[in-house]
């Protein structure tokens, strides 16, 4: 038997070196303390946490989050413990692994986000910030910053004056044309690109003559966003040089590699971490096989060739 | 220890009215499973249905290494199920959550309340206690569903040293009316300290709850909501704790993790 080289998963997206291209998606992973029973962190190209916001807040009410065809809806409403709880409560654990910590940081005014970096910025163990771009802008009426191209463009630009940290811009599906917005994000000075976040979506009870979920609308994750998320994938990769983060919908490896092969430097696994906590390392050694199967020395090799 | 396993089908019966028992081999879930946790369970490989639904730990055989749940064939999920044939597998998550906890005096004494499918954790509960054999401490069960047909564990229940209760709400089985009724009854030729414990419909939590507050008797019961994770992660399960330092009384908590299993007193019912 002959000694095969491994192939070499590692991945560089502008600053942001990973050992592997497969993170958690945020939202769907906590803090990541959640997951200790089912593997080490260290396995992770990097963890995605879930939204931070500078105070804490409740979520919305209940029911929040309901099973649709092939997928979930959910409106959780950012709930999270605030900036100051997350650095001392949730940054010490997350710090023991070997793997980039990513902190999604959410607000629905320009203020809120400064402040976020400002302060991320010096906590040891920050690797990364992905700016949530997809949450109302209450300053502007409660639109999403992610949907206008200037608004997008000065969200990122204020936040990237504020930290030297790798800056990613989390981008909305719900535009006309997100390669407008990836440019936006991009003249901002955002140094990588992920997406998608969810589809607005909803869902109506007939026999009560209400929405199935109490804030009416929700984001549409899971299997069937899949082909909406590959597509906004490969147009953004073709008009956008910055690196891509992939998600929206991935359950296994070979929906990773469609993906990178669409043109994203990595992937994350969203709502499949609930059915499948096993599916990021999963995800990982499938990946490795292909490759090695394929006789191709280097994941980088294949990204964005499928044109 | 919270696993993933594939686990084989051992035996799968309908025990009531739409009601299925399945068992499952697992001496991993079976060793650690305690009596109030739930297990997450997944269709199958196509994931249709896609999430995975949380299901009660029932029976367990700590020698043989099985456990077993009780579902009602209702849903798509659930209809579905029933198709399963012993020496299948099945994907489980578990066991998730917290778990109903006895006071260390054997001078309480512990009234346990199953309604409906919410029977199962109250079995395996009051049958742990009861394997204890500590004749000291009188362990009461009040176990009610709508009819005779939709009692689950009659047989069960009536071969553990407890004092048992059977109410339903037509009379065709035990005494008639609700749980409550008998709960009350019970409490009020009740001596000496006394706890409560309930699973069951969220109604029947809600009123065993109140009626044991006003009697400021301390009541545990295990809630029901949607578990799209189980995990702590999706944020989809949470129910309202009274929090005085929270600037609208109450903090939401995560049913499958800091849950299932709430005081009575801390619940803000919605």
């Amino acid at each position: 038997m002959t000694a095969t080289t491994r192939p070499d998963l590692s991945v560089t997206l502008g600053p942001l070196k990973l050992k592997n291209p497969v993170m958690t998606a945020s939202g769907t992973f906590g803090f990541g303390s959640e997951w200790a029973d089912f593997f080490d962190l260290s396995r992770l190209g990097a963890i995605m946490v879930k939204a931070v916001t500078v105070h804490p807040r409740q979520g919305n009410p209940m029911p929040r989050m309901i099973e649709t065809a092939a997928g979930m809806l959910n409106s959780i409403g950012l709930q999270n413990p605030g900036l100051d709880a997350f650095i001392a409560e949730k940054m010490p654990y997350l710090r023991q692994f070997d793997c980039p910590v990513i902190v999604n940081i959410a607000a629905d005014n320009v203020g809120d986000f400064n402040t976020l970096a400002e302060r991320l910025d010096t906590v040891p163990g920050v690797s990364a910030l992905e700016v949530n771009i997809s949450c109302p802008n209450q300053a502007c009426g409660g639109i999403e910053f992610g949907v206008d191209p200037e608004l997008t463009r000065q969200v990122i630009s204020s936040v990237r004056a504020r930290t030297r940290l790798p800056l990613i811009a989390k981008l909305s599906p719900n535009v006309t044309d997100i390669t407008v917005i990836a440019r936006a994000a991009a003249d901002g000075g955002a140094d990588i690109l992920s997406l998608v976040n969810t589809f607005v979506g909803t869902a109506i009870d007939i026999k009560r003559r209400k929405f199935r979920i109490a804030n009416r609308i929700g984001g549409l994750s899971g299997p069937c966003i899949k082909p909406l998320a590959l597509y906004m994938v490969w147009r953004v990769a073709n008009a956008v040089s910055l690196p891509i983060i992939g998600m929206g919908g991935i359950v296994n490896a070979s929906d990773a590699l469609e993906f990178m092969l669409a043109g994203a430097s990595a992937v994350a696994t969203g709502t499949i971490n609930f059915v499948n906590p096993m599916a990021p390392v999963e995800i990982v050694e499938g990946i490795e096989q292909y490759l090695q199967s394929q006789g191709i020395a280097s994941l980088s090799e294949i990204v964005g060739t499928v044109r | 220890m919270r696993y993933q396993l594939d686990v084989p089908i051992l035996a799968h019966e309908r025990i009531a009215d739409c009601e299925y028992e399945m068992t499952l081999l697992s001496p991993e879930i079976a060793n650690c499973a305690r009596p109030g946790q739930f297990l997450q369970i997944l269709y199958d490989m196509t994931y249709n249905p896609f999430t995975r639904r949380p299901f009660s730990v029932y029976r367990v055989d700590r020698e043989k290494g099985t456990f077993s749940i009780v579902y009602l064939a209702r849903g798509v999920f659930t209809q579905g199920l029933r198709n399963k044939q012993v020496g299948q597998n099945l994907s489980v998550v578990g066991p998730l959550g917290n778990w109903f906890t006895p006071p260390d005096s054997p001078d309480v004494t512990l009234i346990l309340v199953g309604g409906g499918v919410g029977a199962p954790p109250i079995y395996f509960f009051a049958s742990e206690l009861s394997a204890e054999g500590r004749a000291d401490r009188t362990v009461v069960v009040i176990n009610g569903a709508r009819s005779e047909s939709l009692l689950v564990g009659v047989r069960e229940f009536s071969e553990l040293d407890i004092e048992m209760h059977f109410v339903t709400d037509d009379g065709s089985f035990g005494a008639r009316g609700v749980v409550t009724d008998v709960l009350l009854e019970r409490l009020e030729r009740q001596d000496g300290p006394v706890q409560v414990y309930a699973c069951g419909p969220t109604g029947m939590l809600r009123a065993v709850g109140n009626l044991c507050i006003e009697r400021d008797v301390p009541c545990q019961v295990s809630v029901e909501t949607p578990m799209p994770c189980g995990l702590g992660v999706c944020m989809g399960c949470v129910v309202k704790i009274k929090d005085a330092a929270s600037p609208d009384g109450f903090t939401y908590q995560r049913s499958c993790y800091e849950g299932p299993v709430f005081r009575a007193d801390e619940i803000l019912w919605e």
